[in-house]
Parts: structure tokens; sequence; C-alpha cells
């Protein structure tokens, strides 16, 4: 089944003095629980991309449809909430707060998630914290970890909530070869079992084929499409 | 219950600025308080000399005579013996146009704690600003207003009474009375260029305090030139015994304490001029606080925090910032008793403007930020 549905996505960047279109009429769907490789040249607009299919970023031109239901119009309140409530986001520089815990970088899309119940904020957290192997350094400040735990971190905030589609910009840019391939594991394992949909940016074709489907940019244009799956 | 906890989190990683900056306006308040009590002094006497320096005043004053003078230089500066009596001396400057003035004041005459006779180029010198066709005039001291529609009957003649402004004092470089000093109050001023208007008057067999000695005591002279020097010299020698020392005001000014006066103005301008940098780096440093936090806010907004979430705990934390300086502030005004409801609307108006103000600012500059979208390097 089809959950998340791009159609014609446009978007430019402005400037004082000119004018880059980013991403031009670009079309992706992903299915529930499949793994998709964003390919393409430093600037080919895959990050860009990324922003639009997680809601960060509004297109100029184009629609973003999530089970059917067109998001990519919403307010700002309605935004936030799809964001909450859907999207877990991964990055290279793994984005964490330092000077806060393991613990309180992981509760932060659950502060905004009503539905859940504070006292059960400890459980889920601990759930993550132990699907990513880092049950033990929920107390110590992100800035005192490695790369590669505080990349789990990351992953760990972004299914915190049981968000179903996970977003990762160069998940594993920053760590070595050990780190690249532990996170890596979990990324896919955490897809195939928990049946969570992945789009992943990523520079390196080793990561990109091991996902379902690669799609490659360049110039803002999606130039190709390969199947991987099973 | 998240938003304050968010923006009491958010105060506590910056305890330390909240404290320093809460001490700094504090201080700062404190300043400009006493600046402004300050200043309404030196704003006054300021005024006053600035009226004697525009008349290009001499300032004189009876001194022994010099032992070190020659002979030769002495009549210089006093001139041939001429014989010519005070009254005649003083019938000739105190006049309108004359070269001379001076204030006597008598106190407890006419049912006035002090009448105040103003004489000659004198009666141009005070805040009345007496350039009149009408010789003599009479005003009594404000707080005598309900007086103002009265007459007065002196030498035969009846005058009606006029109001001097409330801000009427009197000054000379060695004797000045602000307009709030208690030897103003009850009295009566009279404002004439001329001498025989005041021999009128009060006649001398009645006025014995209208001594020369009391007319030369506040002696000035205005437009003069060195044979009015010489001229005024020589009668005081031989009619009094005396010696008439003479200064500009400038030099009487730098002399006295009224340099202090010039000095303190400098200090003034100096102390606001270093408050206000001081309030704009501390208002500077809420605006880099906030700065510092974009990483937060823009994290806490893509996981779900929505602008007007975003936008509150900014607010809440500006506000609560600054809530050190405001009660230190009040308090201030309190114990100065100037508490009242338009100080306080205007403090707690002024810093919620400051305070939306800054927070606008950079949550506008994090709103755009984020449109740009996260990207990886």
């Amino acid at each position: 089944m089809t959950q998340l549905c791009a159609t014609q996505l446009s978007k430019s960047y402005h400037n004082y003095h000119n004018s880059v279109q980013a991403i031009k009429h670009v079309s992706l769907s992903v299915a529930t629980g499949e793994s998709v490789a964003i390919i393409g040249p430093s600037g080919s607009g895959k990050s860009t991309l990324l922003n639009l299919l997680g809601l960060v970023i509004q297109p100029d031109e184009g629609h973003v449809k999530l089970d059917n239901l067109e998001v990519s119009n919403l307010s700002d309140s309605k935004l936030c909430r799809v964001r909450n409530t859907t999207f877990g986001y991964v990055f290279q520089d793994f984005a964490l707060l330092d000077h806060l815990t393991v613990y309180e970088n992981i509760r932060i899309p659950l502060i905004y998630r009503r539905e859940i119940p504070r006292r059960t904020h400890r459980q889920r957290i601990r759930a993550a914290a132990e699907a990513l192997g880092i049950a033990d350094k929920l107390h110590r400040h992100t800035d005192k970890l490695s790369g590669g735990e505080r990349q789990r971190v990351a992953i760990a905030r972004a299914i915190a909530c049981d968000q179903s589609i996970l977003l990762a910009d160069e998940p594993t840019g920053s760590l070595d070869q050990d780190n690249k391939d532990t996170v890596m594991t979990l990324l896919m394992r955490l897809c195939r079992e928990k049946n969570k949909s992945l789009i992943i940016v990523t520079h390196d074709l080793t990561i990109a084929q091991q996902c379902d489907r690669v799609v490659q940019l360049q110039a803002g244009h999606l130039v190709a499409e390969a199947n991987y799956g099973q | 219950m998240s938003l304050i906890r968010q923006v009491l989190s958010d105060l506590l990683g910056e305890l330390n600025w909240v404290v320093v900056y809460g001490f700094v306006s504090a201080m700062v308040m404190m300043a400009l308080i006493l600046i402004s009590l300050s200043y309404q002094d030196v704003s006054a006497t300021d005024k006053a000399m600035a009226r004697f320096e525009s008349a290009d005043i001499t300032i004189c004053s009876v001194q022994p005579i010099p032992q070190n003078v020659s002979v030769a230089q002495h009549d210089n500066n006093t001139g041939n013996s001429s014989n010519e009596t005070l009254d005649q001396y003083f019938s000739d400057v105190f006049v309108r146009g004359g070269h001379g003035g001076t204030y006597i004041s008598l106190p407890g005459r006419l049912g006035y704690q002090q009448v105040y006779i103003l004489l000659g180029i004198y009666a141009e010198l005070t805040p009345y600003g007496l350039i009149a066709d009408t010789d003599p005039v009479f005003a009594v001291s404000a707080d005598l207003n309900e007086h103002r529609s009265d007459n007065i009957t002196l030498g035969g003649d009846t005058y009606p009474l006029n109001t001097a402004p409330a801000e009427m004092d009197l000054y000379h470089p060695l004797y000045y009375m602000g307009a709030d000093d208690p030897l103003l109050q009850q009295s009566l001023f009279i404002f004439t260029y001329d001498y025989q208007t005041v021999q009128r008057l009060f006649p001398p067999s009645e006025y014995e305090e209208l001594s020369p000695d009391i007319m030369m005591d506040r002696f000035i002279l205005s437009g003069q030139d060195d044979e009015d020097i010489i001229r005024l010299r020589r009668v005081i020698l031989e009619q009094m015994g005396a010696y008439i020392g003479t200064s500009t005001f400038e030099e009487q000014v730098m002399m006295s304490s009224e340099s202090g006066v010039r000095t303190h103005q400098f200090y003034i301008f100096f102390y606001l001029g270093s408050t206000f940098i001081l309030l704009g780096t501390m208002l500077l440093n809420l605006y880099n606080i906030l700065r510092r936090k974009t990483t937060d806010y823009m994290t806490h907004h893509l996981f779900g925090a929505t602008r007007i979430w975003i936008f509150g705990r900014m607010l809440g934390f500006a506000l609560i910032y600054q809530m050190i300086p405001w009660m230190s502030t009040i308090y201030i005004l309190r114990i100065n008793q100037s508490t009242t409801p338009f100080m306080i609307t205007t403090i707690l108006l002024g810093g919620l403007i400051i305070g939306v103000g800054i927070v606008s600012l950079v949550f506008h500059s994090i709103m755009r930020q984020f449109s740009q979208g996260f990207r990886s390097e």
C-alpha cells in the first residue's frame, strides 16, 4: 500500500542575487515498510527532496500525500502534528541537544504527542534505547558519547513516538566503517521488523544497495530508478 | 505545563546572566533616577549662568587696597580725583541703558519675609526677564499667587502686583538661591532700572539697610569699557576707602564652584551615555542568548512544537529574564516615593515592548532558517 506519495514537486531557493531551482517536477512514492535510497552528486537536490517529503519545507509546486491525504499545504499546527506522529528524522550531524541527556533527547517528540500519557514516557524511552543498545547511557549527556552512540540516540528519538516513516540524511556520513555498518544494520532491522518506511539520502552506493529501491537525482531531476528489493 | 518547564529550564541554563542582568539594570535605573534629580539642580543653575554669559557680565567685588601695586599703576587703575559722590555715581549707572546692576534684600519689610530690589541690569537677569516699559514692576513670589490682582502703595504711588514665575531664582556667582530656596518664598520682588526710583520708594532715612556697602555687595557691570572701571574704582576709593576688583564672568566661573557645575554636566552626559551603552549591551546579550538556542528551538519545532509554542517559550524566557530589573526598578522608585501608576505602567510596558521586539527578531530569523530545511554536509 502506498504510504507516502509525492507528485510533481518543485522547489526553488531565492536570495538577493539569484534564484536556484533545487527540485524540478519530481514524483516519488514510498510504500509502507519500503526502504528507498536517494543518491546523486552534491547539489543535485537530495536533501531538499528529503525535506519536502518530511514536510519540513513547503513545495512551490506539486503535492505530498500521506495515506492518500493531502498534507503539503496544511497549517503550521497541523504540519507539526503530522511531523510528530509520522516522521522520524536522522541527520549526519545527529542534531542532538548536547546540554541534555540521552533520556531528554529521546523524549523530545514525546513532549508534543498528546495521546501518549506522560507516565508512559519512561517506558517508551527505555524501550527505544534498548532497541538501539544504549539503555545503559540514558542519563549521560550526549556530548559525552561516541559518534556511533550519538547516531543511535538520534535513531531512538526518531522512533520514540512509533513514527512510521524514517527520514535519514547521510546518517553514516560522520562515522567510521564499523559504526556505519552498525547504524545501517539497525536502520534496516527497524525497517523490516517494525514495518517502518525508510527514505535515506546517501553518497554511498553500498548503503544504497541495501535498500529496496534506489532513485538517482541529477540537477534537481529524478533521472534513474532501480529496484534491489526482494 | 511542559511549556513552563521548558521556560524554567531555559532560565536555569542562563541563571548567571539573569542575575547579572538584573543587578546591572537595577543599578542603571538607580543611576538614572539620581542623575535626573541632580540634573534638575544643575539645569537651573546652568540657565542662570547662561543669562550672565550672554549679558557679558563683569563681577565687581570690594577688596583691600593692593599693597604691591605701584603708585603709578594705582593712579592708572583709579584715575584722577573727581570727588564724585556715590549718589551721583549710582544715579548715572543705575538707569535704563546704564552699565550697572545689583540686587538688595530687605528682610521682613512691607509684610513680606524678604523684599528683593533688582536694580539696573540685574532687573533683566532673572527668569522674570524684565524688559518692560513700565518701571518699576512689582511681583510676588509664586506661592503668593492669590495676591496677584492686589495693589501695593509705596512712595505715594500705587502699583499693581504681578506674580514671579515658579522657577524664579536669584543668581550671583557667590550667592545662588534656587527656585525652591525658602528665602525666596513669601517674598516681594521689585524690578527697576532706576536708582532714583529706589530712593523715592525706600527713603534712606527709613531704610538704613540700603547702604553703599549693601549696594556694592552684588554689584555687576555689563558692556562697560576701561574708563567705566577706572571711574568706578575712583569713586569707591574716594567715598568708601576701598578698592574694587573686577573679573569677567568666565574668570569668576573658573575660580568658583560654578566650574564644578559645568564639570558636573560633563559627568552627567558621560554617565548617561555609558548607562545607555551598558543597558544596550545587556539587551544585546538577551538577543544573543536567544540566538544561541536556535538549534533547540528548531529541533523542537521539527519534532512537533508549533510556532506559537516556540514563540511562547522564547517570550516567557525574555519576560522572566527581565523580571529582576522590573522588580528592582519599581522598588527603587518606591523608596524614592516615585511609584506613580504612570511610572509603573511605563516600566512594565517598556519591558514588554523590548521583550516582544527582541523575541520577534530572533523568532523571525529562526523560522526563516527552518524554512531553508535541514541538510547535512
